[in-house]
Protein backbone atom coordinates (compact mmCIF):
# COMPACT_ATOMS: atom_id res chain seq x y z
CA UNK A 1 0.00 0.00 0.00
CA UNK A 2 2.65 2.35 1.15
CA UNK A 3 5.03 1.49 -1.67
CA UNK A 4 2.25 1.83 -4.28
CA UNK A 5 1.54 5.37 -3.17
CA UNK A 6 5.24 6.25 -3.16
CA UNK A 7 5.45 4.92 -6.74
CA UNK A 8 2.56 7.23 -7.63
CA UNK A 9 4.47 10.14 -6.18
CA UNK A 10 7.50 9.28 -8.31
CA UNK A 11 5.30 8.99 -11.38
CA UNK A 12 3.87 12.43 -10.63
CA UNK A 13 7.36 13.83 -10.18
CA UNK A 14 8.37 12.30 -13.45
CA UNK A 15 5.46 13.83 -15.34
CA UNK A 16 5.93 17.22 -13.78
CA UNK A 17 9.72 17.45 -14.02
CA UNK A 18 11.07 14.63 -16.24
CA UNK A 19 11.32 16.69 -19.41
CA UNK A 20 12.61 19.69 -17.56
CA UNK A 21 15.36 17.61 -15.93
CA UNK A 22 16.33 16.12 -19.27
CA UNK A 23 16.56 19.62 -20.71
CA UNK A 24 18.72 20.75 -17.80
CA UNK A 25 21.05 17.80 -18.34
CA UNK A 26 21.17 18.36 -22.08
CA UNK A 27 22.21 21.89 -21.42
CA UNK A 28 25.00 20.69 -19.12
CA UNK A 29 26.16 17.85 -21.33
CA UNK A 30 25.43 19.12 -24.83
CA UNK A 31 24.29 15.63 -25.73
CA UNK A 32 20.80 14.15 -25.86
CA UNK A 33 21.66 10.50 -25.33
CA UNK A 34 23.68 11.05 -22.15
CA UNK A 35 21.01 13.47 -20.87
CA UNK A 36 18.27 10.87 -21.32
CA UNK A 37 20.40 8.21 -19.57
CA UNK A 38 21.20 10.37 -16.60
CA UNK A 39 17.63 11.67 -16.23
CA UNK A 40 16.53 8.06 -16.06
CA UNK A 41 19.22 7.26 -13.49
CA UNK A 42 18.19 10.25 -11.40
CA UNK A 43 14.63 8.94 -11.10
CA UNK A 44 15.92 5.47 -10.27
CA UNK A 45 17.77 7.08 -7.35
CA UNK A 46 14.59 8.82 -6.23
CA UNK A 47 12.74 5.51 -6.30
CA UNK A 48 15.49 3.78 -4.34
CA UNK A 49 15.67 6.55 -1.74
CA UNK A 50 11.93 5.94 -1.01
CA UNK A 51 11.47 9.48 0.18
CA UNK A 52 9.70 10.93 -2.84
CA UNK A 53 6.73 12.04 -0.74
CA UNK A 54 8.97 14.18 1.48
CA UNK A 55 10.62 16.17 -1.28
CA UNK A 56 9.85 19.84 -0.80
CA UNK A 57 11.63 21.44 -3.73
CA UNK A 58 11.63 18.78 -6.40
CA UNK A 59 13.67 20.65 -9.00
CA UNK A 60 16.34 21.55 -6.53
CA UNK A 61 16.43 17.97 -5.28
CA UNK A 62 16.55 16.50 -8.79
CA UNK A 63 19.33 18.81 -9.92
CA UNK A 64 21.34 17.89 -6.83
CA UNK A 65 21.09 14.23 -7.75
CA UNK A 66 21.69 14.95 -11.42
CA UNK A 67 24.76 17.03 -10.68
CA UNK A 68 26.25 14.06 -8.82
CA UNK A 69 25.50 11.82 -11.79
CA UNK A 70 27.12 14.27 -14.21
CA UNK A 71 30.23 14.30 -12.04
CA UNK A 72 30.22 10.48 -12.06
CA UNK A 73 29.85 10.39 -15.82
CA UNK A 74 32.82 12.69 -16.26
CA UNK A 75 34.74 10.62 -13.74
CA UNK A 76 34.12 7.54 -15.81
CA UNK A 77 34.92 9.27 -19.11
CA UNK A 78 38.12 10.80 -17.83
CA UNK A 79 39.23 7.47 -16.34
CA UNK A 80 38.42 5.70 -19.59
CA UNK A 81 40.30 8.26 -21.64
CA UNK A 82 43.29 8.21 -19.32
CA UNK A 83 43.31 4.42 -19.19
CA UNK A 84 43.37 4.18 -22.98
CA UNK A 85 46.17 6.71 -23.10
CA UNK A 86 48.17 4.62 -20.64
CA UNK A 87 47.48 1.47 -22.67
CA UNK A 88 48.48 3.21 -25.88
CA UNK A 89 51.95 3.68 -24.42
CA UNK A 90 52.30 -0.08 -23.93
CA UNK A 91 53.11 -2.77 -26.50
CA UNK A 92 49.97 -3.80 -28.33
CA UNK A 93 50.57 -7.45 -27.43
CA UNK A 94 49.90 -6.58 -23.79
CA UNK A 95 46.54 -4.90 -24.36
CA UNK A 96 43.73 -6.66 -22.53
CA UNK A 97 40.53 -7.75 -24.28
CA UNK A 98 37.49 -5.46 -24.36
CA UNK A 99 35.88 -7.45 -21.55
CA UNK A 100 38.98 -7.23 -19.40
CA UNK A 101 39.18 -3.50 -20.08
CA UNK A 102 35.57 -3.00 -18.96
CA UNK A 103 36.34 -4.80 -15.71
CA UNK A 104 39.47 -2.74 -15.17
CA UNK A 105 37.48 0.46 -15.62
CA UNK A 106 34.89 -0.69 -13.07
CA UNK A 107 37.70 -1.50 -10.64
CA UNK A 108 39.36 1.86 -11.34
CA UNK A 109 36.07 3.66 -10.65
CA UNK A 110 35.91 2.02 -7.23
CA UNK A 111 39.52 2.73 -6.39
CA UNK A 112 39.17 6.29 -7.61
CA UNK A 113 36.11 6.82 -5.39
CA UNK A 114 38.02 5.38 -2.46
CA UNK A 115 40.99 7.69 -3.00
CA UNK A 116 38.80 10.73 -3.61
CA UNK A 117 39.42 13.39 -0.98
CA UNK A 118 43.06 12.52 -0.38
CA UNK A 119 45.45 15.39 -0.97
CA UNK A 120 47.35 15.09 -4.28
CA UNK A 121 50.68 14.48 -2.55
CA UNK A 122 49.28 11.87 -0.16
CA UNK A 123 47.60 10.08 -3.05
CA UNK A 124 50.79 10.13 -5.06
CA UNK A 125 52.85 8.66 -2.24
CA UNK A 126 50.27 5.95 -1.66
CA UNK A 127 50.06 4.94 -5.32
CA UNK A 128 53.82 4.99 -5.82
CA UNK A 129 54.21 2.60 -2.92
CA UNK A 130 51.18 0.36 -3.38
CA UNK A 131 50.88 0.23 -7.17
CA UNK A 132 54.34 0.92 -8.47
CA UNK A 133 56.20 -0.83 -5.67
CA UNK A 134 58.65 1.97 -4.94
CA UNK A 135 60.47 1.87 -1.59
CA UNK A 136 59.99 4.71 0.90
CA UNK A 137 63.52 5.90 0.13
CA UNK A 138 62.77 6.04 -3.61
CA UNK A 139 59.51 7.90 -2.99
CA UNK A 140 61.21 10.36 -0.66
CA UNK A 141 63.87 11.05 -3.28
CA UNK A 142 61.42 11.35 -6.14
CA UNK A 143 59.07 13.78 -4.38
CA UNK A 144 61.81 15.49 -2.41
CA UNK A 145 60.19 14.86 0.97
CA UNK A 146 61.45 13.21 4.17
CA UNK A 147 61.09 9.52 5.02
CA UNK A 148 59.00 10.56 8.00
CA UNK A 149 56.56 12.33 5.70
CA UNK A 150 56.32 9.27 3.45
CA UNK A 151 55.48 7.15 6.48
CA UNK A 152 52.95 9.69 7.71
CA UNK A 153 51.25 10.03 4.28
CA UNK A 154 51.08 6.25 3.91
CA UNK A 155 49.34 5.88 7.26
CA UNK A 156 46.86 8.66 6.60
CA UNK A 157 46.04 7.32 3.11
CA UNK A 158 45.39 3.84 4.47
CA UNK A 159 43.29 5.22 7.29
CA UNK A 160 41.24 7.23 4.80
CA UNK A 161 40.65 4.13 2.61
CA UNK A 162 39.60 1.99 5.58
CA UNK A 163 37.17 4.65 6.78
CA UNK A 164 35.80 4.93 3.27
CA UNK A 165 35.15 1.19 3.23
CA UNK A 166 33.59 1.39 6.67
CA UNK A 167 31.12 3.97 5.39
CA UNK A 168 30.50 2.35 2.04
CA UNK A 169 30.04 -1.21 3.25
CA UNK A 170 29.50 -0.98 6.98
CA UNK B 1 29.27 1.91 33.45
CA UNK B 2 30.03 -0.96 31.09
CA UNK B 3 26.77 -0.08 29.34
CA UNK B 4 28.02 3.40 28.67
CA UNK B 5 31.32 2.07 27.35
CA UNK B 6 29.55 0.04 24.70
CA UNK B 7 27.10 2.60 23.51
CA UNK B 8 27.12 2.93 19.70
CA UNK B 9 28.93 6.25 19.80
CA UNK B 10 31.78 4.76 21.78
CA UNK B 11 31.87 1.66 19.61
CA UNK B 12 32.32 3.83 16.55
CA UNK B 13 35.04 5.76 18.31
CA UNK B 14 36.83 2.51 19.28
CA UNK B 15 36.55 1.29 15.74
CA UNK B 16 38.04 4.48 14.37
CA UNK B 17 40.94 4.25 16.77
CA UNK B 18 41.61 0.64 15.83
CA UNK B 19 41.56 1.64 12.16
CA UNK B 20 43.98 4.47 12.79
CA UNK B 21 46.32 2.09 14.63
CA UNK B 22 46.04 -0.52 11.86
CA UNK B 23 46.88 2.08 9.20
CA UNK B 24 49.87 3.20 11.27
CA UNK B 25 51.09 -0.38 11.54
CA UNK B 26 50.60 -0.92 7.87
CA UNK B 27 52.66 2.15 6.97
CA UNK B 28 55.38 0.95 9.33
CA UNK B 29 55.45 -2.59 7.93
CA UNK B 30 55.51 -1.34 4.32
CA UNK B 31 58.56 0.76 4.98
CA UNK B 32 60.75 -2.33 4.80
CA UNK B 33 62.66 -1.11 7.81
CA UNK B 34 60.45 -2.45 10.60
CA UNK B 35 62.61 -4.24 13.16
CA UNK B 36 61.88 -7.72 14.47
CA UNK B 37 60.86 -6.18 17.77
CA UNK B 38 58.34 -4.01 15.93
CA UNK B 39 56.97 -7.00 14.05
CA UNK B 40 56.44 -8.83 17.34
CA UNK B 41 54.75 -5.77 18.75
CA UNK B 42 52.42 -5.67 15.74
CA UNK B 43 51.56 -9.37 16.33
CA UNK B 44 50.72 -8.57 19.94
CA UNK B 45 48.56 -5.63 18.85
CA UNK B 46 46.72 -7.86 16.39
CA UNK B 47 46.07 -10.53 19.03
CA UNK B 48 44.97 -8.00 21.62
CA UNK B 49 41.37 -7.50 20.43
CA UNK B 50 38.71 -8.48 17.97
CA UNK B 51 38.38 -4.84 16.98
CA UNK B 52 42.06 -4.74 16.01
CA UNK B 53 41.68 -7.86 13.89
CA UNK B 54 38.63 -6.35 12.16
CA UNK B 55 40.54 -3.18 11.48
CA UNK B 56 43.41 -5.17 9.99
CA UNK B 57 40.94 -7.03 7.78
CA UNK B 58 39.90 -3.65 6.40
CA UNK B 59 43.52 -2.89 5.59
CA UNK B 60 43.75 -6.20 3.75
CA UNK B 61 40.55 -5.40 1.86
CA UNK B 62 41.94 -2.07 0.69
CA UNK B 63 45.06 -3.85 -0.49
CA UNK B 64 42.97 -6.43 -2.33
CA UNK B 65 40.96 -3.70 -4.00
CA UNK B 66 44.09 -1.94 -5.21
CA UNK B 67 45.38 -5.28 -6.45
CA UNK B 68 42.48 -5.67 -8.88
CA UNK B 69 44.23 -3.45 -11.40
CA UNK B 70 47.81 -3.98 -12.57
CA UNK B 71 49.93 -1.43 -10.74
CA UNK B 72 51.68 0.02 -13.76
CA UNK B 73 48.23 0.82 -15.19
CA UNK B 74 46.44 1.93 -12.03
CA UNK B 75 48.88 4.54 -10.86
CA UNK B 76 49.30 6.62 -14.05
CA UNK B 77 45.59 6.30 -14.87
CA UNK B 78 44.39 7.46 -11.48
CA UNK B 79 46.88 10.30 -11.23
CA UNK B 80 46.34 11.45 -14.82
CA UNK B 81 42.55 11.20 -14.75
CA UNK B 82 42.55 13.27 -11.63
CA UNK B 83 44.25 16.12 -13.45
CA UNK B 84 41.74 15.94 -16.32
CA UNK B 85 38.88 15.85 -13.93
CA UNK B 86 39.86 18.88 -11.96
CA UNK B 87 39.91 20.75 -15.23
CA UNK B 88 36.57 19.33 -16.33
CA UNK B 89 34.80 19.95 -13.05
CA UNK B 90 36.05 23.50 -13.00
CA UNK B 91 34.49 23.95 -16.38
CA UNK B 92 31.34 22.27 -15.20
CA UNK B 93 30.99 24.66 -12.32
CA UNK B 94 31.37 27.65 -14.58
CA UNK B 95 29.54 26.41 -17.60
CA UNK B 96 26.22 28.07 -18.23
CA UNK B 97 26.35 27.34 -21.96
CA UNK B 98 26.12 23.94 -23.52
CA UNK B 99 29.05 24.66 -25.78
CA UNK B 100 32.06 24.28 -23.49
CA UNK B 101 30.65 21.11 -22.01
CA UNK B 102 29.76 19.66 -25.35
CA UNK B 103 33.31 20.34 -26.33
CA UNK B 104 34.53 18.85 -23.11
CA UNK B 105 32.42 15.76 -23.59
CA UNK B 106 34.14 15.20 -26.89
CA UNK B 107 37.53 15.78 -25.36
CA UNK B 108 36.90 13.22 -22.69
CA UNK B 109 35.46 10.56 -24.90
CA UNK B 110 37.44 7.45 -25.64
CA UNK B 111 40.43 8.08 -27.91
CA UNK B 112 40.92 11.51 -26.48
CA UNK B 113 44.22 12.16 -28.24
CA UNK B 114 42.98 14.05 -31.24
CA UNK B 115 40.18 16.46 -31.65
CA UNK B 116 37.50 15.91 -34.24
CA UNK B 117 35.06 18.51 -35.58
CA UNK B 118 32.07 16.31 -34.85
CA UNK B 119 31.62 13.36 -32.58
CA UNK B 120 28.76 11.28 -31.37
CA UNK B 121 28.69 9.61 -27.98
CA UNK B 122 27.88 5.94 -27.55
CA UNK B 123 24.18 5.56 -28.30
CA UNK B 124 23.94 8.90 -30.08
CA UNK B 125 23.23 9.52 -33.76
CA UNK B 126 23.50 12.82 -35.47
CA UNK B 127 22.47 14.19 -38.83
CA UNK B 128 24.34 17.09 -40.39
CA UNK B 129 23.94 19.08 -43.55
CA UNK B 130 27.32 20.02 -44.94
CA UNK B 131 28.31 23.29 -46.53
CA UNK B 132 27.76 21.88 -50.03
CA UNK B 133 24.29 20.54 -49.18
CA UNK B 134 25.38 16.92 -48.78
CA UNK B 135 23.76 15.04 -45.91
CA UNK B 136 25.86 13.22 -43.38
CA UNK B 137 24.60 10.96 -40.61
CA UNK B 138 27.01 9.96 -37.86
CA UNK B 139 26.33 6.63 -36.23
CA UNK B 140 27.02 5.86 -32.57
CA UNK B 141 30.54 6.50 -31.26
CA UNK B 142 31.77 8.17 -34.45
CA UNK B 143 34.14 11.04 -35.15
CA UNK B 144 34.77 13.05 -38.30
CA UNK B 145 36.29 16.28 -39.36
CA UNK B 146 35.86 18.29 -42.52
CA UNK B 147 38.31 19.80 -44.94
CA UNK B 148 36.36 21.64 -47.58
CA UNK B 149 38.46 23.87 -49.83
CA UNK B 150 38.70 24.98 -53.44
CA UNK B 151 40.16 21.66 -54.53
CA UNK B 152 38.07 19.06 -52.74
CA UNK B 153 35.37 18.16 -50.23
CA UNK B 154 37.12 15.85 -47.80
CA UNK B 155 35.74 14.12 -44.74
CA UNK B 156 38.16 12.37 -42.42
CA UNK B 157 36.50 9.50 -40.61
CA UNK B 158 38.41 8.73 -37.42
CA UNK B 159 36.06 6.30 -35.78
CA UNK B 160 32.69 4.68 -36.24
CA UNK B 161 30.37 4.85 -39.22
CA UNK B 162 28.76 7.48 -41.44
CA UNK B 163 26.07 7.53 -44.08
CA UNK B 164 26.57 10.04 -46.85
CA UNK B 165 24.18 11.32 -49.48
CA UNK B 166 26.20 13.61 -51.68
CA UNK B 167 24.75 16.72 -53.31
CA UNK B 168 25.92 18.27 -56.58
CA UNK B 169 28.74 20.66 -55.81
CA UNK B 170 27.43 24.25 -55.67
CA UNK B 171 30.94 25.58 -56.33
CA UNK B 172 31.54 24.21 -59.78
CA UNK B 173 34.60 25.46 -61.57
CA UNK B 174 34.19 27.51 -64.76
CA UNK B 175 34.70 24.41 -66.89
CA UNK B 176 31.79 22.68 -65.14
CA UNK B 177 33.88 20.21 -63.15
CA UNK B 178 32.95 19.85 -59.50
CA UNK B 179 35.22 19.32 -56.53
CA UNK B 180 35.64 15.63 -55.71
CA UNK B 181 33.81 14.38 -52.62
CA UNK B 182 36.06 12.09 -50.62
CA UNK B 183 36.14 10.20 -47.35
CA UNK B 184 39.54 9.38 -45.91
CA UNK B 185 40.15 6.72 -43.26
CA UNK B 186 43.41 5.38 -41.94
CA UNK B 187 43.14 2.67 -44.60
CA UNK B 188 42.61 4.79 -47.66
CA UNK B 189 40.40 7.07 -49.71
CA UNK B 190 36.82 6.60 -50.92
CA UNK B 191 35.77 8.92 -53.71
CA UNK B 192 32.06 9.42 -54.35
CA UNK B 193 30.72 9.45 -57.87
CA UNK B 194 27.36 11.12 -57.06
CA UNK B 195 25.94 8.79 -54.58
CA UNK B 196 24.66 7.38 -51.24
CA UNK B 197 26.89 5.09 -49.22
CA UNK B 198 28.14 4.19 -45.78
CA UNK B 199 31.73 4.04 -44.57
CA UNK B 200 32.71 2.31 -41.36
CA UNK B 201 36.19 2.36 -39.94
CA UNK B 202 37.51 -0.18 -37.45
CA UNK B 203 41.04 -0.89 -36.27
CA UNK B 204 41.78 -3.51 -38.85
CA UNK B 205 39.82 -2.40 -41.94
CA UNK B 206 37.42 0.07 -43.51
CA UNK B 207 34.12 -1.19 -44.90
CA UNK B 208 32.12 0.60 -47.61
CA UNK B 209 28.54 -0.32 -48.47
CA UNK B 210 26.80 1.21 -51.49
CA UNK B 211 23.16 2.21 -51.60
CA UNK B 212 23.10 4.20 -54.87
CA UNK B 213 25.53 4.69 -57.73
CA UNK B 214 29.18 4.01 -57.11
CA UNK B 215 32.43 5.02 -55.43
CA UNK B 216 36.08 4.53 -56.19
CA UNK B 217 38.20 3.13 -53.38
CA UNK B 218 41.90 3.86 -53.20
CA UNK B 219 43.71 2.03 -50.39
CA UNK B 220 46.45 4.07 -48.74
CA UNK B 221 49.16 1.54 -49.69
CA UNK B 222 50.07 0.22 -53.10
CA UNK B 223 46.90 -1.72 -53.93
CA UNK B 224 45.06 -0.75 -57.12
CA UNK B 225 41.84 1.29 -56.89
CA UNK B 226 38.50 -0.53 -57.20
CA UNK B 227 35.02 0.58 -58.19
CA UNK B 228 32.12 -0.41 -55.98
CA UNK B 229 28.54 -0.31 -57.27
CA UNK B 230 25.06 -0.01 -55.74
CA UNK B 231 24.09 -3.02 -53.62
CA UNK B 232 27.68 -4.07 -53.03
CA UNK B 233 29.86 -4.03 -49.96
CA UNK B 234 33.61 -4.33 -49.56
CA UNK B 235 36.26 -4.13 -46.84
CA UNK B 236 39.76 -2.87 -47.41
CA UNK B 237 42.97 -2.27 -45.52
CA UNK B 238 45.85 -0.01 -46.47
CA UNK B 239 47.42 -2.80 -48.51
CA UNK B 240 44.60 -4.89 -49.86
CA UNK B 241 41.01 -4.83 -51.00
CA UNK B 242 38.70 -7.73 -50.28
CA UNK B 243 36.08 -9.16 -52.64
CA UNK B 244 32.95 -7.12 -53.27
CA UNK B 245 29.87 -9.01 -52.14
CA UNK B 246 26.16 -8.19 -51.85
CA UNK B 247 25.55 -5.57 -49.15
CA UNK B 248 23.60 -6.64 -46.05
CA UNK B 249 19.88 -6.02 -46.01
CA UNK B 250 20.55 -3.87 -42.94
CA UNK B 251 22.84 -1.41 -44.77
CA UNK B 252 22.03 2.14 -43.76
CA UNK B 253 18.92 1.21 -41.75
CA UNK B 254 20.72 2.39 -38.61
CA UNK B 255 20.38 5.96 -39.83
CA UNK B 256 16.61 5.65 -39.32
CA UNK B 257 17.05 4.50 -35.74
CA UNK B 258 16.56 0.79 -36.08
CA UNK B 259 18.68 -2.11 -37.12
CA UNK B 260 16.83 -4.27 -39.62
CA UNK B 261 18.24 -7.76 -39.60
CA UNK B 262 17.45 -10.49 -42.10
CA UNK B 263 18.96 -13.83 -41.14
CA UNK B 264 21.78 -12.04 -39.37
CA UNK B 265 23.93 -14.24 -37.11
CA UNK B 266 23.27 -13.31 -33.48
CA UNK B 267 26.99 -12.71 -32.96
CA UNK B 268 26.98 -9.93 -35.54
CA UNK B 269 23.76 -8.41 -34.29
CA UNK B 270 25.22 -8.30 -30.77
CA UNK B 271 28.36 -6.63 -32.11
CA UNK B 272 26.19 -3.98 -33.76
CA UNK B 273 24.06 -3.38 -30.64
CA UNK B 274 27.19 -3.26 -28.48
CA UNK B 275 28.32 -0.20 -30.41
CA UNK B 276 25.30 1.65 -28.99
CA UNK B 277 25.98 0.82 -25.36
CA UNK B 278 28.63 1.61 -22.79
CA UNK B 279 30.28 -1.41 -21.24
CA UNK B 280 30.28 -4.98 -22.41
CA UNK B 281 27.55 -6.75 -24.35
CA UNK B 282 28.41 -10.25 -25.53
CA UNK B 283 26.82 -13.51 -26.51
CA UNK B 284 27.73 -17.09 -25.75
CA UNK B 285 29.64 -18.59 -28.71
CA UNK B 286 27.19 -21.52 -28.60
CA UNK B 287 24.41 -19.26 -29.92
CA UNK B 288 26.46 -16.85 -32.00
CA UNK B 289 25.33 -18.48 -35.24
CA UNK B 290 21.62 -18.29 -34.40
CA UNK B 291 19.88 -16.58 -37.36
CA UNK B 292 17.96 -13.48 -36.32
CA UNK B 293 15.40 -11.50 -38.29
CA UNK B 294 13.61 -8.43 -37.04
CA UNK B 295 13.81 -4.69 -36.48
CA UNK B 296 15.62 -3.61 -33.33
CA UNK B 297 15.49 -0.09 -31.86
CA UNK B 298 18.95 1.40 -31.57
CA UNK B 299 17.97 4.25 -29.29
CA UNK B 300 16.86 1.83 -26.61
CA UNK B 301 19.15 -1.19 -26.71
CA UNK B 302 17.64 -2.56 -23.48
CA UNK B 303 14.36 -2.85 -25.35
CA UNK B 304 16.18 -4.42 -28.31
CA UNK B 305 17.61 -7.03 -25.95
CA UNK B 306 14.21 -7.62 -24.36
CA UNK B 307 12.77 -8.19 -27.85
CA UNK B 308 15.49 -10.71 -28.61
CA UNK B 309 14.82 -12.50 -25.35
CA UNK B 310 11.08 -12.67 -26.06
CA UNK B 311 11.43 -13.95 -29.60
CA UNK B 312 14.44 -16.22 -29.63
CA UNK B 313 15.64 -19.11 -27.45
CA UNK B 314 18.04 -17.10 -25.34
CA UNK B 315 18.15 -15.33 -22.02
CA UNK B 316 19.88 -12.25 -20.68
CA UNK B 317 22.17 -12.23 -17.74
CA UNK B 318 23.35 -8.87 -16.47
CA UNK B 319 25.87 -8.52 -13.70
CA UNK B 320 25.90 -4.74 -13.82
CA UNK B 321 24.43 -2.29 -16.26
CA UNK B 322 27.81 -2.35 -17.99
CA UNK B 323 28.03 -6.10 -18.38
CA UNK B 324 25.30 -8.01 -20.19
CA UNK B 325 25.57 -11.51 -21.61
CA UNK B 326 23.19 -13.46 -23.83
CA UNK B 327 23.10 -17.17 -23.04
CA UNK B 328 21.27 -20.19 -24.47
CA UNK B 329 17.93 -20.75 -22.76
Amino acid sequence: MRSASSTDVVAELYHAHGNWLQGWLRNKLGNTADAADLAHDAFVRVIKARNAADIREPRHYLTTIARGLVVDLFRRRSLEAQYLEVLAAQPEAEWPSAEARALVIEALMEIDAMLDGLGPRVKRVFLLSQCEGLTYAEIAARLDISLRSVNKYMASAMEHCCLYQLQARG
Amino acid sequence: MSQALHSPANAAQDEREAIRAAAGWYARLCSGSASEAEQREWQRWLAASELNRQAWTRVENVRAQLGQVPGKVASPTLLGANRNRRRSLRLLGLATLALPLGWLGRQLLVEGHWRADFRTAVGERRRLTLADGSALTLDTGSAVDFHFDAAQRLIRLHAGRILIATAPDPQRAADGTSRPFRVRTRHGLVQALGTRFTVQVADEATTVAMLDHSVRIQPAGAAAPVLLHAGQQLSFTADSTGQAHPADASTGTWAGGSLVAVDMPLGRLVEELARYRSGVLRCDPAIAQLKISGAFPLDDTDRALALLEETFPLRRESHTRYWVELLPR
